[in-house]
């Protein structure tokens, strides 16, 4: 009899309370958005399974022991894996469409304001001024910096601002178009831009160091993400060291993000997740999206009433760095109105500006809340 | 001037600044771009 | 004579006319595939179609011209 007592003292079953229940029952949700609704698979699923992995009793997040811990530690903590995912991003971005028409990287600029407006809204709801800055940048759509701002602000608040930003990615083709649609008029959207003039080989070399030294000089807290970004952009663009190109966007950036997925799944066990903080932080999450996309517009408006070559607004909604996603979203409105009206290409220039934006952005919160 | 003021102050004109600037050097690196490729087209012909 | 040319580059996905077919004006022509979209090019104006420039699987870049009309 002593014997199975002893067993079961081994076993786990002691120390699950219901709080760990409801997480099985978020982390399976998740596993069943990703796989049967295609929610953002890659990261969505590392992501549940690194709840569940989390919400088994075992040591697997224990400091300085557990394994999970030693990902989360030397790769988040150490904010080493989101410029790693950034030099992937710069390996696959074409910057053709900025080049092209710099103006639009006022556009990814005037998206962040959507950040600002929910930093005041998270203060507002009683988040300390660290916490109100990580939950502001889920506005710009972008999970790396989402995490790397976390990681240097708000520890704690890294997971579950990882997924608000990752799901609300997956919902720009729902939160967008009603805002867009109501800020803009049918004759504006069918406003049609001249088509992108061709960019050549070394204008496109000139950009990624260009901009590094730019972003480097004004914002250097921005430098880990940019500097990774635009190397990446320069292997890309050079032509002459394709396997490192291709490394980076695809097995360096597929290896970070298995790392990266799991370990910010691990960041929530119950006693964290499961508090009302976590609700306000997703209803502030589609707010800075939804503000993000309205700033973005409403800037665009504003470049029209300044220069004579009209823009078509809707393309400042891919202002949020959501990419591609956003753009799509843009063109699909935009041929609601005028099915030959083709905004996919323009809506790329302010959706790779918006990428640089956000980093810009977290790289300004960080000088001054450090 | 409490922090939130400054973060939102320094945050959106210092986003704004870095975009325009690198708006403008990079009409000037495209130009710079231009120039020298077609000194180099010339060169060849 | 008028010509289709491409609005954005990418890869000619499906071409959905043939050498003689008339064609009308906002009729799709070809499908062209960019950022993992596929994108319904449309007919700019009433026509035949007289020669298809490009084939299917080619990349383009913005402004090719796809198919010539007359």
């Amino acid at each position: 009899m002593e014997l199975f007592q002893n067993m079961w003292a081994a076993m786990a079953f002691d120390n699950l309370y219901w709080g760990h229940f409801v997480m099985w029952a978020i982390a399976l949700t998740f596993v069943y958005l990703a796989i049967k609704k295609g929610f953002e698979p890659l990261l969505l699923l590392p992501i549940a399974f690194g709840i569940l992995l989390v919400n088994l009793p075992s040591d697997i997040m224990e400091p300085n022991q557990g394994l999970l811990w030693r990902f989360y530690h030397y790769g988040e903590e150490w904010a080493v894996i989101p410029p790693l995912i950034f030099l992937g991003i710069g390996a696959m971005t074409d910057f053709g469409p900025v080049i092209a028409n710099p103006r639009t990287l006022l556009l990814g600029a005037g998206a962040q304001g959507g950040v600002y407006v929910t930093f005041f809204g998270a203060l507002a709801l009683g988040f300390s001024i660290d916490q109100a800055a990580v939950i502001g940048i889920i506005g710009g759509a972008d999970g790396p910096t989402t995490i790397f701002l976390a990681s240097k602000l708000a520890p704690e608040m890294m997971g579950i601002c990882a997924v608000a930003a990752y799901s609300y990615m997956a919902l720009v083709p729902v939160i967008q178009p009603p805002i867009m649609k109501l800020l803009t008029t049918e004759a504006q959207r069918k406003i049609r831009m001249k088509s992108l003039r061709k960019v050549s080989k070394l204008e496109k070399i000139f950009f990624p160091i260009i901009t590094v030294i730019v972003i480097t000089l004004v914002v250097p807290d921005a430098a880990a993400l940019m500097g990774m970004f635009c190397f990446g952009n320069l292997l890309r663009e050079s032509g002459v060291v394709e396997r490192l190109s291709l490394t980076a966007q695809n097995e360096l950036m597929n290896i970070v993000t298995i790392f990266l997925g799991i370990s910010v799944g691990a960041t929530m066990p119950a006693e964290v997740f499961l508090s009302p903080k976590v609700i306000g932080v997703f209803v502030l999450g589609s707010v800075a999206f939804a503000a993000s996309t309205a700033c973005g517009i409403g800037l665009a408006h504003l470049m029209n009433l300044f220069s004579k070559e009209k823009i078509n607004p809707l393309i400042g909604a891919a202002g949020v760095s959501a990419v591609p996603m956003a753009a799509r979203v843009v063109h699909k409105v935009g041929s609601e109105a005028d099915k030959k009206n083709y905004l996919l290409m323009h809506a790329m220039g302010p959706n790779v500006a918006g990428v640089i934006g956000t980093a810009v952005a977290a790289g300004m919160f960080l000088s001054v809340l450090k | 001037m409490p922090l939130p003021l400054t973060t939102l102050i320094s945050g959106l004109s210092g986003v704004f600044i870095v975009m325009t600037l690198l708006m403008m050097m990079v009409r000037l690196s495209s130009k710079l771009a231009i120039a020298l490729e077609k000194k180099q087209e010339k060169q060849e012909s | 004579m008028a010509t289709i040319e491409s609005p954005m580059a990418g890869k000619v996905f499906q071409i959905l006319v043939k050498v003689g077919d008339a064609i009308a004006e906002d009729d799709e022509v070809i499908i062209l595939e960019a950022l993992k979209m596929e994108n319904p090019i449309f007919a700019p104006e009433d026509g035949i179609v007289k020669e298809i420039v490009v084939k299917e699987g080619q990349q383009v870049a913005d402004g090719d011209v796809l198919i010539v009309l007359e």
